[in-house]
């Protein structure tokens, strides 16, 4: 590790923390697992003259559910999540996807909050946040505000938290549990970025009619994606594989995704109909 | 003589010591007032250099020095590099050569994106990063060329100084299939202004293909490409020059396959003799043939050692090593061969552009050794090649595990392949009715190698080789599952292909065997070990012929100390000629030990025997000496001397003659280059909706002569088989149109993983070479030949139903989507 010079600063308390922000602004940057952060600075990518450590704030650490969210704390990691027995009583799919998180050693100290924060259009959490219907808190030292996950991420690399606010929290309602979900990824091997994925809820009553669907997918674009696409071609109905093909290719039909080194646009497109179609029909139990 | 160590499974030497983190590397070695050195690379593919500003950087509190060309002096110059012609094949095919070699530093013109310009040294390495961001280039920036086909435009700059010369090259009948985009005047001549982003262009040509294209019953052409992809060792090139602390030369620790070549270019570069010049390597992290290139930095670090009278240490970075080291396999081949009503191959006929970057070093290597491996196994018996490599603003292209015998080989298979396809025959079968057979080894190709030697298939039982695997993979129950599988929408394939290797290159090794007075023994080789086993493999051999216990001989690698000369480590050639090296010097020194013993016990050498470290003689319990004792007579010293004599029973003194040491050296020369072979089979499950492929078993058939150590030849095939993997499914250097690498971490140049990698089943094959005394055979390469070719006809062959077919690499998720839908239009 070859970083330009910086000044590290590792305060105890949220105040402290934010309090440091407050002063300097743009030229200091919260290091939470470091995953992205610490990589970029090894190569001058990234050269922040102050480096605020928020690792030793105990407060975020925590998971808590209570009777109507499941709130995740910043500082929680993706191991943390993986392995979480709270966290799979309730929603289990939380586990699942923090597998599709690179490597174990990376997930053992990269964060909940931190990966939210750096809005990477590869990660995966943003897709859930967004998905679920979540938000985050955010604190400074003007006080403290919930952003919901839909006017949370902005584009590429690029949120609507403020230059002196830290990503406290995520919070998930509670009733997101009620749905199926099914996570589906494409990725050049175990650990890579994912190329396309999608993450897809749906909550069928008791007489097996769809009350509601969503699917989010990454890899699509600079930010997780909800196409709203018509929701009756699939909602009020009995599902069946014709209304899954009609209600994903009206998602296809929404999507202008990008060409990389990775895939194509039209390599993402078929990425991104096969995953649907398999993740609805898991989904729907067809 | 017993074999207790040769063949046999020894659990690596080495290994405990590197597995605790004990050895030492460059990055962990440290000397008393060192300075760090940071490289300033361009930053962009092709431009002049105006003007550079190292003010800047000088004032940086910590900095010491910054060079660039002009300060450099005499060590500003072309470097030589390993791999030329040797003349019998200049008289032989007469080619253009146009030699491009890497300089000190870029001077005047910067030529790829990583290409050296400045180098500053200051304290620490911190501060050496800081500097060179304060160095200040200014550039004119001139067209990138980032492919061959546009490198060939007239419309392109040169990227080397042309020579103005217009060579006419008349035209030729088999020329007019070429998909060459060049200029033909009105009379039909091919025009080529030679020199132009042109390093070489030859012609090869081996017996009368056209006439034997006119009796072909099938004809199959395609473009058969091979991406650009390259080795990545753990450990990054590294160097540190200390100044001999009496002022009279120069130690050189590097990360470096060729130390005596490094050695002679530091000499060559700053002028001072090689004999007050040590290079001398510690523990390698991996080689595969890039460290066995030449680089700006390698003359750099040295010279800036001697100039400012202080180590100095230089360590790449993950990018710099994408960017500036060497690259390799980015070659298209315009290809056609034909065959008989039964399968049989005719003729070959092709014409290759190697896309060689920025410079051309290596000359003889990607174009000619890789074209030598067409020769077998099947019995290819007419050829016509025209083999250009050509300058693009990308970096150098060089040999990297494989050194050309890939791209060649997977060319060959896939035409083969679709030559079967087309006349309905097996994929396994085709090969049958074209591999040479074992009686008529030594098969004589009627084609020069790479080393100007005819290339002669010394040995091997290639049939064998394909029925072994063929059997062990159970292909005919494979087809039948095939078929089952298919009928429930699942897609498996399989793919066969086979391949030689030549290992061995000459033109000699040595080894220096010498018995210590403690009675252990010190192998002594100019060689590097870069990760193969030599501290194990070289003792076993010698071992056995001392008859001593293992952990007793120790071998001490890559030091030009070592013996007088040595080439160093690469083209499969340690195990072949060190081997037999040692095994001859480790002769001369038993018998010197069993002439002493003779004469100190009054009987005949052949009333002797060795075991477990003394000398016995037979029939009398009574009479023996251990070796250390021997040794210790070697040794003019009184003591030591009363000691044996003690032990000995007898008043002894050296024979008559006789010089004290038990010390031999002795050197390989080969004759030529051997030839190990292997037949490489793979089945893969592709989802056609996602474009990715899972390899569901891998068998490879593998014959590398005598095996020293199976447990070291297993692990050789399985590390080059997952590279041959990741260079085929996963790893790829890609550049944008302006020369900007676009694959420059680990995060997007993809290595193989544990995951990525199947069961290997190695059928292992014994065919002893005639070439050498030990029988042995290369396997260095080996494992990274088959793949591309193997997983392509896989792949195909899971979604034949689609019509698909696969003529490059790599086979990402995005190029299987994209085949099944240019074939489903």
């Amino acid at each position: 590790m070859k970083p330009a010079p910086f000044e590290y600063l590792a305060p105890n308390k949220l105040s402290e923390a934010v309090s440091l922000l407050s002063e300097l602004g743009e030229e200091a940057s919260i290091m939470a697992g470091g995953q992205s952060l610490v990589p970029a600075m090894t190569v001058r990518l990234a050269s922040p003259d102050t480096i605020i450590d928020v690792n030793n704030i105990k407060e975020l650490k925590n998971i808590n559910i209570d009777d109507q969210n499941i709130r995740i704390g910043a500082l929680v990691t993706h191991s943390d999540v993986e392995s979480s027995e709270q966290l799979r009583s309730v929603l289990p799919i939380l586990s699942t996807i923090a597998k599709h998180i690179a490597h174990p050693t990376i997930r053992n100290r990269g964060t909940f909050g931190g990966s939210l924060a750096h809005a990477d259009p590869a990660a995966e959490w943003p897709c859930v946040l967004l998905g679920m219907n979540g938000s985050i808190k955010a604190n400074s030292v003007r006080g403290e505000r919930t952003i919901k996950a839909k006017d949370f991420f902005q584009s590429l690399f690029s949120t609507t938290l403020e230059t002196d606010e830290i990503l406290t929290e995520a919070i998930i309602p509670l009733s997101a549990t009620r749905s199926s979900w099914v996570f589906q990824e494409v990725s050049k091997q175990v650990g890579a970025f994912g190329i396309v994925f999608v993450l897809v809820g749906v909550l069928k009553n008791q007489s097996g009619l769809v009350e509601d669907v969503c699917a989010v997918l990454g890899g699509c674009g600079d930010v997780p994606l909800i196409p709203s696409v018509n929701q009756t071609i699939i909602v009020g109905k009995i599902p069946t594989i014709n209304l899954v093909e009609q209600y994903t290719a009206e998602i296809i039909r929404s999507l202008d995704p990008p060409s990389d080194i990775n895939a194509t646009k039209g390599n993402r497109i078929q990425m991104a109909r096969t995953l649907l179609m398999r993740a609805l029909t898991e989904a729907l139990s067809l | 003589m017993t074999t207790l160590n040769f063949g046999h499974p020894t659990l690596r030497k080495e290994d405990p010591a590197i597995l605790r983190g004990e050895v030492r590397y460059i990055s962990d070695m440290n000397a008393t007032g060192m300075l760090f050195a940071k490289v300033v690379r361009s930053t962009l593919a092709h431009a002049k250099i105006l003007s550079i500003d190292k003010s800047a950087a000088l004032n940086l509190d910590g900095v010491v020095a910054v060079y660039i060309a002009e300060d450099l002096g005499p060590s500003q110059r072309h470097l030589a590099s390993f791999g030329q012609f040797p003349p019998p094949l200049l008289e032989k095919w007469n080619p253009k050569i146009r030699p491009a070699p890497v300089t000190t530093l870029a001077d005047e013109i910067v030529r790829y994106v990583g290409e050296p310009v400045a180098l500053v040294v200051a304290n620490d390495q911190y501060i050496a990063e800081d500097a060179a961001e304060l160095v200040s280039i200014e550039y004119e920036p001139l067209t990138s060329i980032s492919n061959t086909v546009q490198a060939l435009s007239q419309e392109s700059p040169s990227i080397h100084k042309l020579e103005d010369s217009l060579n006419v090259i008349s035209s030729e009948p088999w020329r007019s299939w070429c998909s060459s985009k060049e200029q033909w005047n009105d009379k039909g001549e091919y025009q080529v202004k030679w020199g132009h982003n042109t390093g070489i262009d030859m012609r090869v040509r081996v017996g009368e293909t056209d006439k034997e294209f006119l009796k072909a019953n099938i004809i199959v052409k395609d473009q058969y490409s091979s991406h650009r992809y390259t080795g990545v060792p753990l450990e990054g090139r590294g160097i540190l020059a200390i100044p001999d602390p009496d002022g009279e030369g120069l130690m050189v620790w590097s990360s470096h396959q060729i130390p005596y070549f490094h050695r002679a270019l530091i000499s060559e570069s700053i002028g001072i003799s090689e004999e007050k010049i040590r290079v001398s390597q510690p523990y390698l992290g991996g080689g595969f043939g890039q460290k066995a290139g030449i680089y700006g930095e390698d003359v750099l670090i040295p010279f800036a050692a001697l100039k400012l009278n202080r180590p100095v240490k230089w360590l790449e970075d993950k990018i710099e090593h994408f960017q500036a080291s060497s690259h390799s396999r980015e070659q298209v081949f315009d290809a056609e061969m034909a065959f008989d009503s039964n399968g049989k191959i005719l003729g070959l006929r092709y014409e290759v552009l190697i896309d060689t970057g920025a410079h051309l070093t290596f000359p003889v290597v990607l174009p000619y050794l890789g074209m030598c491996h067409i020769f077998g196994p099947y019995r290819i018996s007419c050829m016509e090649a025209r083999i250009r490599s050509v300058f693009t603003n990308k970096a150098t292209a060089a040999p990297y595990r494989g050194a050309g015998r890939p791209e060649v080989v997977f060319m060959v298979n896939r035409l083969i392949d679709h030559g079967a396809k087309k006349l309905g025959i097996d994929p396994v079968e085709i090969r049958r009715i074209n591999l040479i057979s074992s009686e008529e080894m030594p098969y004589d190709a009627g084609i020069l190698y790479r080393d100007g030697s005819p290339l002669i298939l010394d040995s091997g039982n290639y049939p064998e080789a394909l029925e072994k695997s063929v059997n062990a993979i159970n292909y005919d129950k494979f087809r039948i599952k095939q078929k089952e599988l298919f009928n429930v929408g699942r897609f498996v394939g399989i793919g066969v292909a086979c391949n030689i290797e030549a290992g061995g290159l000459g033109p000699v090794e040595g080894a220096r065997v010498e018995i210590k007075s403690s009675g252990d023994v010190v192998i002594h080789l100019g060689v590097v070990d870069t990760g193969q086993g030599h501290r194990t493999v070289f003792a076993q051999i010698c071992a056995d012929i001392l008859n001593l216990d293992l952990d007793r001989v120790s071998v001490r690698s890559g030091d030009s100390r070592g013996v007088i000369y040595s080439r160093g480590t690469y083209h499969s050639r340690a195990a072949v000629l060190v081997g037999n090296a040692v095994q001859s010097a480790s002769l001369k020194v038993r018998k010197k030990l069993l002439k002493l013993v003779s004469h100190i016990f009054e009987v005949s050498e052949e009333d002797l025997e060795i075991r477990k470290g003394t000398i016995y003689v037979k029939g009398a319990p009574d009479k023996s000496i251990t070796i250390d004792r021997c040794a210790q007579l070697c040794v003019p010293d009184g003591s030591s001397v009363a000691a044996a004599v003690a032990s000995a029973g007898a008043i002894v003194s050296l024979p008559l003659g006789m010089e004290p040491s038990l010390d031999e050296t002795s050197f390989q020369a080969g004759t030529s280059v051997v030839w190990g072979h292997a037949c490489h089979i793979a089945t893969v499950e592709v989802d056609p909706e996602l474009g990715i492929i899972k390899i569901l078993n891998y068998v490879i058939a593998h014959d590398c002569g005598k095996v020293i150590n199976p447990l070291i030849v297993h692990g050789q095939v399985h590390g080059g088989i997952a590279q041959g993997i990741g260079g085929t499914i996963f790893e790829q250097l890609i550049y944008d149109n302006d020369g900007q690498l676009l694959t420059s971490n680990m995060a997007d140049y993809m290595l193989p993983r544990s995951t990525d990698i199947p069961d290997i089943e190695i059928i292992s094959l014994e065919s002893p070479s005639p070439n050498n005394p030990l029988g042995i055979k290369g396997t260095g390469e080996g494992g990274t030949i088959g793949p591309p070719s193997v997983l392509a006809a896989a792949v195909e062959d899971a979604l034949e139903s689609f019509g698909v077919k696969i003529t490059s690499t790599p086979l990402t998720p995005g190029k299987i989507i994209d085949a099944i839908q240019s074939a489903k239009q």
